[in-house]
Formats: structure tokens, sequence, C-alpha cells
């Protein structure tokens, strides 16, 4: 157990990753408080996804903490492990729903797997949390009978099935349009506000991250690592990198123009 | 609400004999306490003729997703259907949660029961025009690709012999290895076999005209065409289908470019040319596999190859490419259109493998009883 601040979900401590002699993030550290909305921000190929994997224990970095809850995910294993994963819940960026199953079938699994609650306990915990994301009039209709900001909405219930604190979101609003996206950043604060839930989020969105984070985490390209955090605002207007700044301001490199011929 | 250090939970259930029942919930109701408090409920509501029942919950420290179900199904009536029901003391925002999911929600949302398939005629009536439709597609496939063929073997741009000779490196060459095992142990099984019978009547020897026969006529064609059904057929099916599932089959579209001559021609002409070559290969180390077994037993080697020799003759040859060459059309055609036809879904590319294989294995069997049935009937 760490002696971490009781207002602390998520410490990720000294996290390097790589594969081999690649080296993706080196000594990465920061904190997610209880309830926080942290998006986790990087151009392509700088480590986000990777970053995100390992702080849900898809994979094991080469040196380093990921401390959720005050238990060590990277170390944990066995019993100890297991509760630690049922702590958070995570949404991909397809849906990750399981086309074999209806939308209330892929909700109830946690609750069909994890608990011994009755039959119909555990349908209407599930119908709940279909409600919840604006979905329970979809719950006998298949994945693939819905569209991408349906998919990405029981996506999130199914995370939700068993209460976890903390949801890991991989692009939530990805190929929606603003309408559908605006819509999930709305959900994403309601659960915030009124079930303590802390967000990680991986996204690419301006428009969601202005609407919806707390404070944005910004990684660089060449395993630089963390190259800025703090609020959207402070960051588009004082950030010390200038691609950051351009990234706030949607600005293109300097000197790109369209190559013709 | 914060989470309480304990994980117990108090059900105090009290009857009266008037009908009025009064729950009373102390501690922490989650996916694990409810569990115990459920059983509680059942047994002391389900003998009582509860006309009101009140449920205290202000003792409430911490109440979860399963604890505010449990919560929902009392307050709707569930667990007392002729009892009013009253929900007392709930922190403000859990009333407000809990009371959001209406008993109007639950029967609203509840999964229908799957309507009853029509009766038997209108099921067989479905299944007719399903299959009709089925064959006016298929007909029109191979419509297409016999349009298409002329153009894809003599029309110079339309010619795709690069991913023609890829499709045949991939069927054909990398194939080898495993048709070599399967033809010479279908060789030691066909000559031991037919030794043991043939020994009876003293014509051991003619071993060889089985093994060259057997294998030239039937089991070459057959097994190899099978092997490339559930090797090639199905990977067609899978390339194809995948490419629907990521649209590249929409992008051939908008470009003006017709799928059949530019997917399904190519491997169709692979498969009619490789199926033969590798018939004759496998048929060729069926034969090795015999001629080990009958060297085992004693016989001379130019022996077993004069029996071999006069036993088939050019025209069986003849028969056994072209039924390779028909077998080998078959599955090609048959992969790719199954792979035209998979539907969106996770499971729509190995549902189209699936189909694809078993298809082609009923129409190779098909097609060789055609061959058989004719060949008979012109000798």
């Amino acid at each position: 157990m760490m002696n971490a601040p009781p207002d602390i979900a998520i410490f990720v401590k000294d996290l390097s990753i790589g594969y081999g002699e690649k080296v993706i993030l080196q000594n990465v550290n920061f904190q997610v408080r209880r309830g926080e909305i942290l998006v986790i921000l990087g151009e392509s190929g700088s480590g986000k996804s990777t970053l995100l994997k390992a702080m849900i224990g898809l994979d094991t970095p080469q040196a380093g903490e990921v401390w959720i809850e005050g238990r060590n995910l990277v170390t944990a294993e066995g019993d100890e492990r297991l509760g630690l994963l049922r702590k958070f819940g995570v949404t991909y960026q397809s849906g990750a729903l399981f086309g074999s199953m209806t939308v209330l079938e892929n909700v109830r699994l946690p609750l069909d797997e994890f608990t011994e609650l009755s039959e119909p306990l555990k349908e209407l915990a599930a119908l709940a949390k279909l409600k919840l994301v604006g979905l329970g009039a979809a719950a006998d209709k298949t994945p693939s009978e819905l569209s991408g900001g349906m998919q990405k909405r029981a996506a999130i219930a199914r995370a939700m099935a068993l209460d976890p604190g903390i949801l890991f979101l991989d692009e939530p609003s990805a190929g929606l349009d603003p309408v559908t996206s605006a819509g999930i950043d709305l959900l994403i604060e309601g659960l915030a506000r009124h079930f303590g839930i802390t967000f990680v989020i991986v996204t690419h969105e301006l428009a969601s991250i202005y609407s919806i984070a707390d404070r944005v985490v910004m990684l660089g390209s060449q395993a630089k690592g963390i190259i800025a955090e703090g609020k959207p605002d402070e960051l588009r207007d004082r950030a010390g990198d200038p691609w950051v700044r351009r990234f706030f301001n949607r600005e293109p490199e300097p000197g790109h123009s369209v190559q013709l011929g | 609400m914060t989470a309480a250090p304990q994980h117990e939970l108090e059900t105090d259930v009290q009857v009266r004999t008037d009908g009025f029942v009064r729950v009373a919930l102390r501690g922490r109701l989650d996916a694990q306490t409810v569990v115990a408090c459920w059983g509680d409920l059942e047994r002391g509501l389900r003998d009582a003729k509860t006309k009101t029942l009140q449920v205290d919950a202000s003792g409430l420290r911490f109440c979860d997703g399963a604890g505010r179900a449990l919560l929902r199904y009392v307050n709707m009536g569930r667990l007392t259907p002729e009892a009013t029901v009253s929900l007392l003391g709930l922190e403000a925002d859990l009333e407000k949660i809990v009371l959001g999911f209406t008993s109007e929600d639950y029967e609203a949302f509840r999964p229908k029961p799957p309507i009853k398939s029509g009766s038997f005629p209108e099921r067989i009536g479905d299944a007719v025009r399903h299959a009709t439709q089925t064959f006016r597609e298929a007909m029109v496939y191979v419509g297409a690709i016999v349009a298409g063929l002329p153009a894809g073997l003599f029309h110079p741009k339309r010619s795709r012999w690069a991913e023609t000779l890829r499709v045949f490196e991939l069927a054909g060459p990398n194939a080898v290895p495993i048709v070599s095992l399967m033809s010479l142990l279908l060789g030691f099984i066909i000559a031991f076999e037919s030794a043991q019978r043939l020994a009876e009547f003293g014509a051991k020897l003619y071993v060889a005209n089985t093994i060259m026969v057997v294998m030239v006529t039937d089991m070459g064609p057959v097994m190899t065409a099978i092997l490339l059904a559930g090797r090639s057929g199905s990977a067609f099916a899978a390339e194809i289908g995948t490419m629907k599932v990521n649209e590249e089959l929409n992008a051939l579209q908008t470009f003006g470019l017709d799928p059949i001559p530019f997917l399904v021609i190519p491997r169709i002409l692979a498969g009619v040319v490789l199926t033969p070559l590798l018939t004759f290969y496998s048929i060729l180390m069926g034969v090795v596999g015999g001629v080990i077994v009958m060297l085992g037993q004693g016989f001379a080697l130019p022996l077993i190859l004069h029996q071999l020799a006069i036993s088939v003759h050019l025209h069986d040859l003849g028969t056994g490419a072209s039924k390779a060459a028909v077998f080998g059309a078959i599955v090609s055609a048959v992969g790719c259109w199954h792979g035209l036809r998979t539907q969106q879904g996770p499971s729509a590319v190995g549902l189209s493998t699936t189909r694809a294989v078993v298809t082609s294995l009923l129409l190779i069997i098909l097609a060789d009883a055609c061959f058989s049935a004719i060949s008979y009937s012109l000798k």
C-alpha cells in the first residue's frame, strides 16, 4: 500500500515503456485526483496509447509504477490484480462491444461474471446503466445495429457495470459528428459530477478538451515524456513549447504548404 | 456518498399482523451485501400478506449500482405486488438517482420476448424464396465471371497477371509440403488396404494398378481440391470479406472498377491452372508412397513400374486433369463468392470462410459424381 494523499486516485511514478531497444516513454510522472477529468494528448507516435495500456495493465512497463487507489498495478498479481482491475473500467476506440451479444447482454456480462446478484437485479442494474447513457430503448439491439455514437455510449455503460471509481476512455469522440460528440462530453461531465468518477481520456478533439478537461497532460514525440501539463486555456495561451501552442490554436507546422505537382 | 470502511449491512424486517411491513437498511448496500439482503427480503416478505411496505434507508452509508437496483426493485413493488411501497430516508442525491429509473422505464427497456417464427408453410415459403434469390444471385455471378474471362485473359490492360501470379504462388508452391505429406500417406494407405484384399486372390502385384487408377481418376484430384478448399478457398473468402468490411470494395467501385475482373478472375485463373499441376504432383507422391510399400513387400522396381505404366491410359490422365481444373474453378469461384457476400459484423468474415469451405466441398463431391456418371455412360 502506498501512503498517497486520499484524494489521489491514480499515481504514475517514473514510468518508462519500450520494446527491446526502442524507448517510447521515459520517466513519466503525474497524478490524477479523485473525480478529476484528465486528458492525455500528444502527436501521433508520442506514446499515448502505450501509456494508457500500461495504466490499465495491458502492457508491462520496463520501469516505474502505476498506483491505482493506493495499490501498484505493475506488481499486483493473482487476486490482488483482479481486485484492482475491477476498480476501473475501460472503453476502446472501436467500442469493442461483443458482437454476438445484445447491448443489454454486453452490459450484464461483468455482473454475470463477478457478482452473485439475482437475475432480476442484474437485469435492472444493467438497464439502469443503459438509461444513464441514454440507451435504454436499445437494450435488445446488437452492436451492429447501433450508430458509432451509440456504440461508444454502450461501451461506457459496460465499463460502468461494476461501478468502478475510474474510467479510462480511448478516443471517445473519434469519428463522431459534433452533436454526438457533444452528447458524449455531456455524459462524461455528468458522470464525473454526479458519481464522482475519475476520468482518464485519450482524445484529439479540441472542442471536447476545452469542454470537459480539468487538466491536460501532453506527451512529446521521440520519448520526450510529458512536455506540458495544466488547464487547456492556460496551455493555449502560455505554453512554453511551440508545438503545444500550435496544437491548442490548431495551427499547422511552420512552412507547411501544399506541394503542387 | 463516501465509501464506508465496514462491509456489513443490517437488514431488519418487521412484519405486523395487519399487513404492515417495515424494512430498515443500515450500513453498506453494495454488490456483496445485496445478495444476502435479497435473500432476507424474499424470506421475510414471501409469506407476509403485505399491504403496506415501508423501506427505511436512512441508515445507509454507501449504495452502489447493485444497491440502487435493489432499492428500485423493491420500490417498484416487484417483491410485493399487492402492497403500497414507500422508500424513506434516502439521501437527496441518491433518491434522485434511484427514483430516476421508473417502473415505466423498466417495462419499456426490458427485452421483449422473441417473436415466434411463422407457421411451417410460412417457413417453407421463406426458405424457397431465399433459395431462389441466392440461386439468381449465383447465376448473375457466374454470368459476370463468364463475361469477364475473355477480357481477363486476352485484354492486356485488363489482365491482372501480377495478382494472378501472387495468388498462384500463395495457393500453389506454398501448398506443396502439405500436398506431399498428404499424398504420400494416401499412397501408403491405399497400398496397405488393397494389399490385404488382393493377397486373398494371389493378386498382390495389382496393388500398383490399384494405386495408379485410384490416384489418377479420383483421389488425386478430389483430395487436392479438398485441400485447396480448406487452405485457399477459405483464404479467398476471408481476404475479400475483410476488404468488404473495410469498404475497400466500395473504393474499387467508386473508381469504376468491377470487383469481378479485379479480384475474382485472377483467383479463378490461378485456381484453374494450379489445381491440375498440384493434382499431378499429388498423383506422383501417392504413387511414390505405394511403390515404397510394394518395395517393402519384396516386389522388384521394374515390375512395379511396368504395372503402373499399363494401368492407366492417356485419357485417364486427361480426365484427372479436367476434373482438377473444374475443381480449381469451383474452389476459387466459391471462395470469392462468399467473400463478396460478407455481411457487416465481427463474425461475418468467419461465417463467410466457413460457408466457402462447406459449399466448395459439397460442389466438389457433386462435380465428381457428375464426372463419374458421364465417364461411365461414355464407356
